[in-house]
């Protein structure tokens, strides 16, 4: 192997140095100075030109054995580096074998999730469709027992109307028959607008056949009850203001009474109450009537 | 009519009357609450003591058979038997309802009789009849709570007033008609003269009555209470309303929810607090007629719904947040929030000689 020559250090450890004082006093007045790079280049042109006289006196046969020697380290070289290269080839291959493989499998998953995602789209899909039928079934499960209900009210409602009337229409017959020979005997003028009035009556009661509100038809019957008081006159019974109330009375025990539609069983007025004490009115009291004589004492 | 009857003969007395009752004289003159969620009685006996009486507005229906029938006896649940089933009435009704995972049915829905449950008419008739019992002599007064007309719903009170005027007068009283928040006002304010605004939180409604010296210068309710909340609680937590109520009633505090259900309840609080005292000013602000008060008034606030841990400073809070219209020196609760309407509805009934 070729030695590298440090030339700098070379000059560096064979020198010494001196310095100009000494040199002064040993009668050096004057020096040549030579810097580190002259010297260097010096001594390369010196070892080039033994090196290319020596060439000129080297042999055909030493020639030719350098010339192997070079081929031949050359061919080792080589072979070491191509080996170095086949290795590496193969390496490359397989790793790109592997990277092929890897990405087949990822080819092949990409293409399953994409199936799934499918798949779970779909079922998603459905699912909604589903729940969206089962809400609209569940509205129309409610709406149609809302409507059942509504409708199973009115019944009970018209059965009891109709009950009601029909005792109505019974009680105000016999109470008319009453009247008109009430008026019959007194000789009253009267008979056409009694006529007309029992027929306004009777118009009304048939009415109420049809569903009607219940405030609604106490509201018809008060007025047919004030016509009757007013047509009655001189103390006859229908114009003794009882009536109205009655008729509302009536209506009113339709609404609360379910005695009619069979014994009603409660233990309600066996069981206790709850009961509590509160804080007394006495002085709240005290005060209103106060404020109501006008600021005098109500006590 | 048992002990009236002497009274009874002898035409009918002043308030001063005084009936008996077993060992009890009771003075002459009924208050009647008539609430979407409780009914409760008003009456007050010779010494000045008031007692109470209260029912849940509430029934709920089962399969009548001997069994059950001997059960609830036993167990002292009111019920009824109509139509072959079995009606368990009143507060016994709600806790069924909550083992059962049902709802309860209710006579009365937004402060007025439901058109849903005329069928419950005969119930609310037995109910009335166990709270009120016979009057001490014919015609005794009874002073029972109406709803104000609502500001934002379309209906009014005239049926329902008739129908409860004509139930008592069924019973043997003279029905007088009060206003549900004229009621906490004769109640709660009388050392304000009855001067200020006077709230009854029910469940069905929140009845608000402005009133100066006693007189109501401004009534309307709104149509939402308490079961406005439970209803939309029941929603978010897809649970039973009966159920929402039930964890309402058990002990909340709304400055201090302590899960999911009590986070629920105090949103929807807060929300209908704001709601109802918007409506108030805005009715203020629109409102001809309006008092202008010499002095800051006081507001009291009745009714279940108020009975909440942390109402009233719900209230303040939602209170602070809006420009009143009228200078206001104190928020507070009634000193029986529960019992508020039934005492100003007796009060106005001992009064009225």
């Amino acid at each position: 192997m070729t030695e590298t020559v440090d030339i700098k250090k070379v000059i560096s450890t064979s020198t010494s140095n001196v310095s100009l004082e000494d040199l002064t006093k040993k009668g050096f007045k004057r020096v040549k100075v030579l810097n580190q790079a002259v010297i260097s280049k010096l001594i390369a042109q010196a070892v080039d030109t033994v090196l290319e006289e020596r060439s000129k006196r080297i042999s055909k046969e030493e020639r030719e054995k350098v010339i192997g020697e070079a081929r031949g380290h050359f061919e080792t070289l080589a072979k070491e580096r191509l080996e170095k290269e086949r290795h590496r080839i193969d390496e490359l291959t397989s790793s790109n074998q592997t990277l092929s493989s890897e990405l087949d499998t990822v080819r092949k998953r990409l293409t399953a999730s994409i199936e799934v995602q499918a798949e779970r789209d779909q079922a998603m899909n459905r699912l909604e469709a589903l729940e969206n039928e089962s809400t609209r079934v569940k509205r129309e499960l409610i709406e149609f027992q809302e409507l059942f209900s509504k409708k199973k009210t009115e019944v009970i409602g018209l059965q009891a109307e109709l009950s009601a009337k029909t005792v109505e229409i019974e009680r105000l017959t016999r109470r008319a028959t009453s009247l008109q020979e009430e008026l019959d005997a007194k000789g009253s003028k009267s008979d056409a607008s009694m006529e007309k009035i029992l027929a306004a009556l009777n118009e009304r009661l048939q009415a109420a056949s049809q569903p009607a509100d219940v405030s609604k038809i106490m509201l018809s019957l008060d007025t047919l009850s004030r016509r009757l008081s007013g047509m009655g006159g001189g103390g006859s019974g229908i114009g003794s203001g009882e009536d109205p109330e009655l008729i509302k009375d009536y209506v009113l025990g339709s609404l609360f009474d379910k005695e009619k539609g069979g014994a009603v069983e409660s233990n309600i007025s066996k069981v206790k109450v709850k009961q509590a004490k509160a804080g007394d009115v006495k002085g709240a009291l005290a005060r209103l009537k106060k404020l109501q004589k006008g600021g005098e004492d109500g006590e | 009519m048992g002990n009236s009857t002497l009274e009874s003969s002898l035409g009918s007395p002043t308030a001063q009357t005084v009936s008996h009752h077993g060992s009890t004289k009771f003075e002459s003159g009924r208050g009647l609450d008539v609430g979407t969620a409780n009914l409760a009685s008003a009456i007050q006996d010779k010494d000045g003591n008031v007692t109470i009486k209260i029912q849940r507005n509430a029934f709920i229906d089962i399969d009548a058979d001997d069994y059950t029938r001997n059960m609830l006896t036993k167990l002292n649940v009111q019920y009824v038997a109509i139509n072959n089933k079995m009606v368990v009435v009143g507060d016994p009704a709600f806790e069924l309802a909550n083992i059962l995972n049902r709802e309860t049915r209710r006579p009365m829905k937004g402060g007025v009789i439901s058109p849903n449950e005329s069928e419950a008419m005969p119930i609310e008739k037995l109910l009335l009849e166990t709270l009120l019992g016979p009057p001490n002599f014919e015609q005794e007064r009874c002073y029972f709570s109406v709803p104000a007309d609502p500001i934002d719903a379309d209906f009014n009170v005239v049926y329902h007033k008739g129908v409860f005027g004509g139930l008592l007068k069924k019973l043997g009283y003279e029905p007088k008609p009060l206003l549900e928040g004229h009621a906490v006002v004769f109640s709660e304010l009388a050392e304000d003269d009855f001067t200020g605004i006077g709230i009854s939180c029910g469940g069905g409604m929140f009845n608000v009555c402005v009133s100066y010296k006693s007189i109501p210068a401004l009534a309307f309710s709104t149509a939402r209470g308490g079961d406005w909340i439970d209803r939309n609680v029941a929603t978010v937590l897809g649970i039973k309303a009966s159920r929402a109520t039930a964890i309402k009633e058990k002990g909340v505090n709304l400055n201090a929810p302590r899960n999911r259900e009590e986070e629920a309840i105090e949103i929807y609080y807060r929300n209908l607090i704001s709601y109802t005292l918007e409506a108030i000013k805005t009715r203020f602000e629109t409102s001809a007629g309006m008092p202008s008060f010499p002095e800051p008034i006081e507001i009291v606030c009745a009714g279940g719904t108020s009975m909440i841990g942390g109402f009233i400073e719900v209230f303040q809070d939602e209170f602070n947040a809006i420009k009143f219209p009228i200078e206001v020196k104190n928020i507070r609760r009634a000193e029986d929030p529960l019992f508020s309407v039934a005492k100003g509805a007796l009060v106005a009934s001992l009064s009225d000689v």
